[in-house]
């Protein structure tokens, strides 16, 4: 057996016939559901509006409040509410019954795997926010802090679990193609600026962190986080997939490093679980530690100024209905505003919407490289038929290239 | 510290039909259809396992002729499975008031 599956507890058949089942709700509402709504909204919704108001509805929460008494939204909501419970409901079962086992095998695949040379470091004084602990986000059972015990990894082995139902197939294989697109964009995009220092800020599990270390190996990664739970399961992964990577527990809005230390800071799905107050302080905090000349990138939900008042109502149900109450706050924002009261200068924004890197591989990533950004029901979406991640960010004083 | 994994998210949980009820029997009825995928999922898997072994059951299911005992069986089973699943309309009234409620301690209708 590999390092890597080691620690991974194996469902037994019912138990991955429940998670194949849950994947395959999670795919009809995104996909079947999801068009039904749309067409909904097209055919009658939209039409009837228009004809009263003489205009089409402006924006999301104009669509949210016509679209909530119909019957198509009501049933495409509560079944995804429900699939998004069964996501979880799929795998915990399988945790609970090997938890001392996978937390022995873990600590087995961290011994065997020292050499490696990523570090973890806790730090049991941090205050974590209440904006982590006060609801469990995206409905996930414990969020990213639950634990029961000092060396307990399952909350993050639930989250890593639970990305292949979720997200049926389309992080990838690894659910690392947010990380392996964005990694890959800066090193074919701006190849002069050659990272040796990395971090990532939010990095969870760190499935957006390896492809760091993967794509540029003479650099020295570095990823935080404020829940330890998570970090140690990151730590035991990446290190099970000989990818060396510091990780520490720290809050992005204090982060204890210095000046000018960092060619790339970057986060993904990161900033809309945040307060706005906080995201201005990370947004600050990255300048600070970006040297002159690096580059500040984070994949995010694209803003809601830039896609059509349907696409921002769908996107910005997971602020309903998801336990996700700073998502349209975040998505309401001017994005390139929050850089440049950060201290970066207007100019030196980047915004960009990329065909996700491990589907289309190099050669299609490459032409793509300068097309248009684009705002469409593929942007930031999950579609098996392609996604469009959407890149915001800007670099440190002058505009590189 | 608990030792066993939460179960359930800390939030609300919301709501999207005017009905009473109808969240809940949308859970109740995605919750079946996921105990149905994985019983079939079984018996699929229990086929293959006894071909790969060299019993071909799917044949001699397709051509399984049911005697009068077995029929009864069937039949019965159907029935369970119908009162099972079509329960929640057999015990609704539309009048709720029409609905006798007995008092625990007297034994008599409340």
């Amino acid at each position: 057996m590999e390092l890597k599956d080691a620690y991974q507890p194996r469902p037994n058949r019912d138990e991955q016939a429940k998670k194949s089942f849950a994947r395959a709700l999670r795919r009809h509402v995104l996909t079947t559901m999801a068009g039904d709504l749309r067409s909904q909204y097209d055919e009658r919704v939209e039409p009837g509006y228009r004809a009263s108001h003489g205009e089409s509805p402006a924006d999301g929460p104009t669509v949210h409040k016509l679209m909530k008494s119909e019957r198509p939204f009501r049933f495409y909501s509560a079944t995804r509410v429900n699939a998004q419970e069964m996501v979880y409901a799929s795998v915990v079962p399988t945790l609970e019954r090997s938890l001392d086992a996978v937390n022995a095998a873990a600590s087995d695949a961290r011994a065997q795997s020292q050499a490696v040379g990523g570090t973890l470091s806790l730090d049991p004084a941090i205050e974590v926010p209440r904006s982590v602990t006060a609801v469990d986000v995206h409905r996930t059972p414990g969020g990213y802090t639950g634990e029961r015990s000092d060396e307990d990894i399952s909350q993050g082995l639930l989250y890593d679990q639970s990305m292949d139902v979720f997200a049926f197939g389309q992080f990838g294989e690894d659910y690392n193609d947010i990380g392996m697109t964005v990694a890959n964009y800066v090193r074919l995009k701006y190849p002069e600026l050659n990272p040796q220092r990395i971090l990532d800020c939010g990095c969870t599990v760190g499935h957006n962190t390896l492809p760091w270390a993967q794509t540029f190996p003479m650099a020295e990664v570095h990823a935080i986080d404020v829940a330890a739970p998570v970090l140690r399961f990151a730590h035991t992964r990446a290190q099970s997939y000989g990818v060396p990577v510091h990780f520490k527990q720290m809050n992005a809005t204090q982060l204890d490093y210095a000046d000018n230390s960092f060619d790339v800071v970057f986060s993904s799905m990161f900033l809309h679980e945040l307060p706005l107050a906080d995201i201005r302080a990370y947004m600050a905090e990255a300048f600070r530690v970006l040297k002159p000349g690096g580059l500040l990138i984070n994949m995010e939900l694209p803003p809601n100024a830039r896609m059509g008042a349907y696409e921002s109502f769908y996107l910005d149900w997971d602020c309903y209905y998801n336990n996700e109450p700073y998502y349209k706050t975040f998505r309401d924002q001017d994005y390139q505003e929050l850089c440049t009261s950060a201290g970066f200068v207007a100019d030196a924004f980047v915004e960009v919407t990329l065909p996700r890197y491990t589907f289309v591989g190099e050669e299609a990533f490459t032409e793509a490289l300068d097309a248009p950004t684009r705002f469409d029901s593929q942007t930031g979406r999950m579609d098996p038929k392609g996604t469009r991640w959407y890149v915001f960010g800007a670099f440190k004083n002058s505009v590189g290239a | 510290m608990s030792k066993q994994l939460p179960t359930s998210a800390k939030g609300s949980r919301p709501r999207f039909f005017d009905a009473e009820g109808v969240d809940e029997l949308l859970s109740m009825v995605l919750e079946l259809t996921s105990e149905l995928a994985t019983l079939r999922e079984r018996q699929y898997v229990t086929e293959r396992v006894l071909a790969d072994s060299g019993i071909d059951i799917r044949e001699k299911i397709e051509a399984y002729q049911p005697d009068e005992t077995a029929s009864a069986d069937l039949d019965a089973l159907r029935e369970r499975l119908l009162t099972t699943v079509m329960r929640s309309l057999s015990t609704t009234s539309d009048d709720a008031d029409a609905v006798t409620v007995i008092d625990a301690n007297t034994d008599r209708a409340a």
